[in-house]
């Protein structure tokens, strides 16, 4: 436990650039926000350092009291599964930076303080220990992606916005009713301290329903998916990158840190049906993916066919399976972002961004299409890349416990293959199509430095998967023997 | 890691990505330095366990070094440095790269001591190769080229399910001998996993498909990595097996068969790739000692001589463009270094004494004869008969003698001719002290190919096939006009075997492929955009719907909202009303 | 003179009002006299503190209390009134109305809401309402020769009587059966004689609800808020929406809790009642709505909903919850007219927020602050104030209204966030940005930190919103 609130320090540092960036020039915008950026990730190095991997508590800990009427506290702490998410929202955010370094000119100071904000919220939301925090932070990251998607965004970017608006909006609403219902009947939002007692098993069922109606609707889930294709396609290369690489995990992580540990008895019940909407995402997903035009449609909805990865591996309640899911959801994060960023700088140059306008791409451009293929790859779960271990243990997991899911996941990752290496065909192999040779579309130093973390982390990730595992190992393991025991046990606890 | 060892694999992938940066002499420089580099390291390395990494809980081993691997090892790294220099003169870099990790990836495959890293090579060797394939940039290739990735993925699904399975049932990941687990379904699974990658019929329908289609040097890749290292991984994993004797047998006879019908240069080889793989696979089956000394031996020799045929019909195809045999001819005079380094593979294949085939497929043919198996060592004798026919009288006959068509050509870029000259030089050395090879095997060899009964054997067999197929010329001659590849035969009229092997068989082989396509456009596709519209149509629009409803029941209301003063004080009066009738008597 | 004591703030407005009338004829700009106003809310406010003790205590026969739940009220009064004076300088000018008298109106209803709020007896509570509205009357017409304006006037006139009547209709019932109008006595003869269920006092009970839910424009009784809040000027909408409205809900509360305690099966149920149909009513209505005042008129009717939801329980945390949203929804909306007022005729359309953040950044930024707190998005008060409501609602177990809620603040989230839509995401029609007076600034200024001060530390209001 420090003395210095890092956590507090981590989260509000962007607000502050943010805040900072409105009082000085649109000049300095850009290099405010990058120092904002840097700063925070600088500042979150001692979590990573000084973390305990073995203890099996939270860390980092800080308690404010703050709401004594609703006996809310201000609290926040980290433990092994929420400190990869805070690592994530740390990178993701620099890159994000840096990534729309020359896209965007227009209104420049409001993107990045929207972009800053942004990230506060992610933080914050993955360092609360109360389901009161987590809900403020849940609601106010909609605000700057409604904007990011609603003022930088393509044509269709207001439709976009407002579905996202709505659709966020009313799976969170639920979400506050459940938590309110937590409130009253327990007396406390508090994490841990809401482990320990058990509400009555109808309850939990109600409970799970309201509040995996929001986490549903950010994974997103099968039915509720459609918002994503749209936010993803209109929104800026930052927007999306932010979407794909932290929003989504949102609802992940809210599954683990709130339905596993505190509803136990209704994640068993429902456990089926959420294992074959998962399945059915991923194989769904996968199929519409393939039928896709539209580049960043394409990889919108192949996030959707590995979010859904993401849920099977929750919904198997063992290891393998947990332990799998995050380090998708951190693997998706990465190579999903990696390849918004790709698309984004292509489409800086051809402004196109349908597929049939490309072709040959590795010709002009080998170092883009180097990266472009390292990121496909990984995508396409290939053995050596990080997406690889996840849906590895994702699948094995499932073959634990339910085999015939476990059988749907290969099939999605068959697809899977299937459509990133098709992609990377039209896209990068094939004729140069005529249009293209006039354009410089080789990468420069600054997209390069841009892209170059993203590899790396694929690749260590991919070649030592430890180097995640090793923190949430501890910290999966008492989330399983908290969601597994029985009531009665719980209660003795 | 236990000790400092660098994975001559991983130095292939990874060094591959060096070339897109560096142009002209530096970069044919690195070309020929990575693989020469990888040999020289197989070649000093010495036998252990290197590069263990600690995953999953599991002990993943990246370098298994043990005499059956390094046999294999030295010649992929061999091959491979033959390749690059056979295709030093192309000028496409994603070709090199993909070629270097194709190869890099089959080394790591050899030397993986646990499933997990092994997968991971196979996945990557099956990535590689379809992008050589891709790589041709022709319609016909792209298609091929899919269908190659649909099975490999398929193969590659059984594979991770098996190991899955594996996994969970004994809780280990390495990769041994599996007899212990047979029957049992990760047992099948890899086992169906690893014929996929041997091209064993019916699951080897992609390996004509894909191969033909691929670059002049991609091709030379192809032949050597995949269906090899499946062989090696049977004989890790699966030695002994009954059933692989009689399906490599067949094997063998069924790609002959097919070379014989064919009249694609380089599909004839590629069919005959099958046919010798058969071998092998049947020396995996027998499981003696001998047996598995021949399919390793087999292996080594035929991934040169192959790798050397290949070249040839490539440098033909190079230089005329040509590759149907109907459209040859009289090529001798313009490409003689060519036709005589080409000749070298043909005898080696046809296992002529004093080339590395004789001293080699010998091993197993007599390991089945050994074993007491008569109908075994019919078939490959009969086999290796037709070997000879196809590939050490017909192709050359056709290619560079036959009618001279007038084509205009000249000897293939010098480069070319040196690997072809590396690959002649390793064929002969080997076929004439087979100890330099034999020494190398995993079991003790006290094997000795040269006795006279059996050398004069061979050359009988081989002076009557020929005697036959000068006799039989004319009912042989390819049709000029023939454009598909095994339709003209039936036109002529064959014999029976041969009608039989045009309708079932064709249709069989014809059927798989043809299946992949189907799979592709309407399941996976066709699928793909009825769910599409289903998505936009459907669940979005539902979505969409709600929002639509709650703004016309809005509007609705609206209408209600009148601005009559009258109407709101009826309003009012009505719910004055309503809540005095509930305060009264609701409750 | 300890009864004087309890009216202090209430003297110092109607004094006020009284010398502005006196000397109405110097007083030819709004600018002169809005000043004056402010003074006096402000005075008005300190002397809530400086003057009275911090106990409670009673004054006039017991029939006027200076308690803390009363003083809560008067204090949002005096803000609104200062806000709404601030507010309203501008319009005044342009329309040429009557400075002085507008000033005296406003200050009179103001002191009129104050009275309301610190009746503890139906009668002096009922004079308080009819003070307000009666002048509410005249300032929704104030402007003579806008037709509008006379037409809005006349309807909340004849809805405010027949509403007035049904209140004083229902205080004879109650006067009839229990023979006392002070509250505790009404409440202690109830429960003492056992009248519970006297068919008499329930119909009291109902009309006087309905009465009291015509001032907060609860459905059914809302009808009039729209055209009204449409045809008066900006100012006075705001501060009705802000003031009557918290008067109503503050009458409400005192005559639920206190008056009819026993019969609380009946009113929560009544309450229950009201706000589901203020809730998705307003909600819905809204969304059709193209001009921006007629919008928040309907918005207001939802929120009236949403702070009804406090008093279902009964209890105090509820009740201390209700007073709390009215505080926060009167600075919001405050804001929200600000900002229509601010950008003057091109406010009164929602088209007129064309790209508005190119324009005028400040102005839509704070616009946004106020849309996303009337949506009730952390961290504005808006949230802090919704979640104490539900969160009453749910105690009570009325966990079905509790949903029906949000999901209509989801609809509301549409209407509202469409403004936001029209200022971020789309391209001004003409670029010209008026100066904002310093009046407009600052009131917008002193909503804007309510609005956020009250989100991140919900605790500041919840200290003081003390239920009788």
């Amino acid at each position: 436990m420090t003395t210095f609130p890092i956590l507090t320090v981590i989260t509000f540092l962007p607000l502050l650039a943010g805040a900072a960036i409105f009082l000085c020039g649109a000049r300095v915008a850009r290099w405010l926000a990058l120092a904002g950026s840097l700063a925070t990730l600088a500042v979150s190095v001692p979590l990573y350092l000084h973390f305990d991997k073995t203890s099996t508590g939270l860390q980092f800990v800080e308690s404010v009291p703050w709401i004594p009427s609703w006996n809310v506290e201000y609290t926040m702490g980290i433990d092994g599964i929420s400190l990869p998410f805070i690592f994530l929202s740390t990178v993701v955010s620099v890159l994000c930076v840096g990534a729309s370094w020359t896209a965007v000119q227009v209104r420049v100071r409001e993107f990045y303080a929207a972009l800053l904000l942004a990230e506060t919220a992610m933080i914050g939301l993955f360092a609360a220990t109360t389901v009161f925090l987590f809900y403020v932070f849940w609601e106010l990251m909609i605000v700057p992606m409604f904007l990011l998607i609603g003022v930088w965004g393509g044509p269709r970017r207001i439709h976009a916005a407002i579905k996202f608006l709505l659709f966020t909006l009313a799976g969170s609403v639920l979400m506050l009713v459940g938590l309110i219902t937590l409130l009253r009947t327990s007396g406390t939002l508090d994490f841990e301290a809401l482990a320990t007692m058990r509400p009555s098993a109808q309850l939990q069922s109600w409970l799970f329903v309201a509040f995996t109606a929001a986490f549903a609707v950010k994974v997103p889930m099968f039915p509720v998916h459609t918002w994503l294709p749209d936010a993803h396609t209109e929104a800026p290369t930052a927007g999306s990158v932010i979407l794909a690489g932290i929003l989504l995990k949102m609802g992940g992580y809210g599954l683990l840190r709130i339905a596993l540990p505190i509803l136990p008895d209704a994640v068993r019940l429902f456990r089926t049906p959420m294992l074959a909407l998962s399945a059915l995402a991923i194989v769904y997903g996968a199929y519409v993916t393939l039928a896709q035009t539209d580049v960043k449609r394409l990889i919108a909805y192949s996030s959707i066919s590995h979010m859904g990865f993401v849920t099977l591996g929750i919904f198997t309640l063992n290891r393998n399976g947990v332990e799998g899911a995050i380090l998708q959801m951190v693997n998706h994060g990465i190579v999903t972002g990696a390849l918004f960023l790709c698309v984004g700088m292509i489409y800086e140059r051809t402004h196109t961004r349908e597929i049939v306008a490309y072709g040959g791409v590795a010709k002009l451009a080998p170092v883009y299409s180097t990266f472009l293929a390292l990121f496909c790859l990984a995508a396409a779960g290939l053995p050596g890349l990080n997406s690889f271990v996840g849906e590895f243990l994702i699948i094995s997991g499932a073959f634990d416990t339910r085999p015939w899911y476990g059988v749907m996941a290969v099939w999605g990752v068959a697809l899977g293959t299937t459509y990133i290496l098709w992609l990377y065909y039209r896209v990068a192999l094939g004729e140069v199509k005529p249009g293209l040779r006039a354009l410089r579309l080789e990468l420069d130093l600054r997209e390069v430095a841009t892209l170059a973390p993203m590899a790396a982390l694929a690749l260590t990730i991919g070649l030592y998967p430890e180097s995640v595992l090793s923190f949430l190992r501890v910290s999966v393991e008492q989330l399983l023997v908290a969601s597994a025991a029985q009531v009665g046990v719980a209660g003795g606890m | 890691m236990t000790r400092e060892w660098i994975h001559p694999g991983l130095l292939l992938i990874a060094g591959a990505w060096i070339l897109p940066f560096c142009k002209g002499r530096t970069k044919r420089a690195v070309m020929i330095l990575l693989p020469a580099a990888a040999l020289v390291e197989c070649v000093v390395m010495q036998p252990g366990t290197y590069g263990v990494v600690r995953l999953l809980g599991q002990e993943v081993i990246f370098g298994r070094v043990d005499r059956l691997a390094l046999v294999f090892s030295y010649v992929f790294a061999l091959v491979a440095l033959i390749g690059m220099v056979y295709s030093l003169h192309v000028n496409d870099d994603a070709q090199h790269v993909a070629a270097l990790t194709y190869a890099g990836a089959a080394l790591g495959a050899v030397f993986a001591g646990d499933f997990l890293s092994l997968f991971l090579f196979w996945e990557l060797m099956a990535l590689s190769a379809a992008i050589l394939v891709l790589l041709r940039r022709r319609p016909a290739a792209v298609a091929a080229g899919f269908r190659y990735v649909l099975v490999h993925i398929f193969g590659g699904l059984c594979l991770l399910a098996g190991i899955v399975l594996h996994w969970s049932h004994t809780g280990s990941l390495r990769f041994g001998d599996l007899s212990p687990y047979a029957g049992s379904a990760a047992f099948t699974l890899i086992l169906i996993a690893f014929l996929v990658n041997a091209a064993v019929p019916p699951l080897g329908a992609w390996l004509p498909d894909a191969y033909p289609e691929a670059t002049a040097t991609g091709a030379v890749f192809l032949t050597a990595f995949t269906t090899k290292s499946a062989v090696y991984a049977l004989i890790r994993g699966f030695a002994g097996t009954e059933i692989l004797v009689w399906w490599g047998a067949a094997m063998a006879v069924y790609g002959v068969v097919y070379a014989v019908l064919e009249n694609d240069a380089r599909r004839l080889l590629a069919y005959h790739i099958i046919s010798q793989v058969g071998y092998m696979i049947c020396g995996v089956g027998l499981g003696t000692e001998l047996a598995l000394n021949g399919a390793t031996a087999h292996a080594f020799a035929h991934i040169l001589y192959k790798a050397l045929l290949f070249m040839g019909a490539g440098a033909v195809l190079q230089v005329t463009g040509l590759r149907k045999l109907s459209d040859m001819g009289g090529l001798y005079k313009m490409m003689p270094r060519t036709l005589s380094l080409y000749m070298v593979g043909a005898f080696a294949i046809s296992a002529v004494p004093l080339f590395s085939g004789f001293v080699t497929k010998s091993m197993v043919v007599s390991a089945a004869g050994e074993s007491h198996r008569a109908a075994i060592y019919l078939l490959l004798t009969l086999a290796s008969s037709g070997t000879f026919l196809h590939t050490g009288l017909k192709l050359p006959y056709y290619m560079f003698f036959g009618r001279d068509r007038g084509l205009r050509a000249e000897e293939p870029p010098r480069n070319m001719l040196v690997a072809m000259g590396l690959a002649a030089v390793a064929c002969v050395v080997i076929g004439v002290v087979p100890v330099v090879l034999y020494s190398q095997l995993p079991y003790r060899v006290d094997y000795i190919p040269f006795t006279v009964r059996h050398v004069t054997a061979t050359l009988g067999l081989l002076g009557f096939t020929a005697l036959g197929f000068f006799l039989l010329l004319k009912q042989l001659d390819p049709e000029p006009v023939v454009s598909l590849d095994t339709d003209w035969f039936y036109r002529r009229g064959g014999t029976a075997v041969q009608n039989f092997a045009q309708g079932a068989l064709a249709r069989l082989e014809g059927s798989v492929s043809r299946l992949s396509d189907v799979v592709m456009q309407r399941f996976v596709l066709g699928v793909g955009a009825q769910l599409r519209d289903i998505d936009l149509r459907g669940v979005d629009a539902m979505m969409v719907g709600i929002g639509r409803l709650t703004e016309e029941v809005s509007c609705d209301l609206t209408l209600a909202m009148s601005g009559h003063v009258q109407r709101y004080a009826l309003i009012m009066a009505a719910g004055i009303l309503a809540g005095v009738a509930l305060a009264v008597f609701g409750l | 003179m300890t009864d004087l004591v309890t009216v202090v703030p209430e003297l110092i407005l109607s004094g006020t009002a009284v010398v502005l009338i006196l000397v109405a004829r110097r007083v030819r700009r709004a600018r002169s006299a809005a000043p004056w106003v402010v003074v006096a809310a402000v005075a008005a406010a300190f002397s809530l503190w400086a003057f009275s003790p911090a106990t409670s205590m009673t004054g006039f026969g017991g029939t006027i209390a200076s308690d803390r739940y009363a003083r809560f009220f008067s204090l949002l009064f005096s803000g609104n009134l200062a806000l709404a004076a601030l507010l309203s300088v501008r319009h005044l000018d342009s329309e040429r109305v009557q400075p002085a008298e507008y000033f005296a109106l406003l200050l009179l209803a103001s002191t009129g809401m104050m009275f309301a709020v610190a009746a503890v007896d139906l009668l002096i509570l009922y004079l308080g309402l009819e003070l307000m509205t009666l002048c509410s009357y005249v300032l929704v017409g104030i402007v003579r020769d806008k037709p509008a304006g006379n037409e809005a006037s006349i309807k909340y006139f004849f809805l405010g009587s027949f509403a007035s009547a049904l209140l004083l209709y229902g205080i004879a019932l109650t006067y009839g059966v229990t023979g006392a109008t002070d509250f505790s006595a009404i409440a202690s003869t109830v429960s003492r004689n056992g009248v519970t269920r006297h068919p008499m006092l329930l119909a009291g009970v109902g009309l006087v609800s309905g009465g009291l839910a015509f001032k907060i424009a609860a459905v059914p009784f809302h009808a009039w808020a729209p055209d009204v809040y449409q045809g008066a000027m900006a100012p006075v909408a705001a501060f009705l929406s802000a003031g009557s409205k918290a008067a109503g809900l503050a009458a409400f509360v005192r005559v639920c809790l206190v008056a009819f305690a026993p019969e609380q099966r009946i009113w929560s149920v009544m309450v229950v009642a009201l706000a589901a149909l203020s809730v998705m009513t307003g909600s819905l209505l809204a969304i059709s709505q193209s001009r921006m005042k007629r919008m928040l008129a309907y918005s207001s009717i939802a929120h009236a909903g949403y702070a009804l939801l406090g008093l279902v329980p009964g209890t105090p945390e509820g009740a201390s919850a209700t007073m709390t949203y009215a505080f926060v929804y009167a600075f919001m909306t405050l804001g929200a007219f600000g900002v229509v007022i601010a950008l003057g005729p091109r406010g009164e359309n929602l088209n007129g927020y064309r790209g508005l953040s190119t324009t005028a950044p400040g102005t839509a930024a704070v616009m946004f602050l106020f849309l996303l707190s009337l949506t009730g998005i952390p961290p504005t008060a808006g949230f802090t104030a919704k979640f104490a409501v539900i969160l009453s609602a749910v105690r009570a177990g009325y966990i079905g209204l509790a949903v029906l809620a949000v999901l209509c603040s989801v609809v509301s989230a549409f209407f509202y966030l469409r403004v936001a839509v029209l200022m971020y995401m789309t391209e001004p029609q003409e670029s010209e940005s008026a100066r904002l007076p310093v009046s407009v600034v600052a009131a917008l200024a002193i909503a804007a930190a309510v609005t956020i001060v009250g989100g991140i530390f919900p605790n500041t209001l919840a200290v003081w919103a003390i239920p009788p």
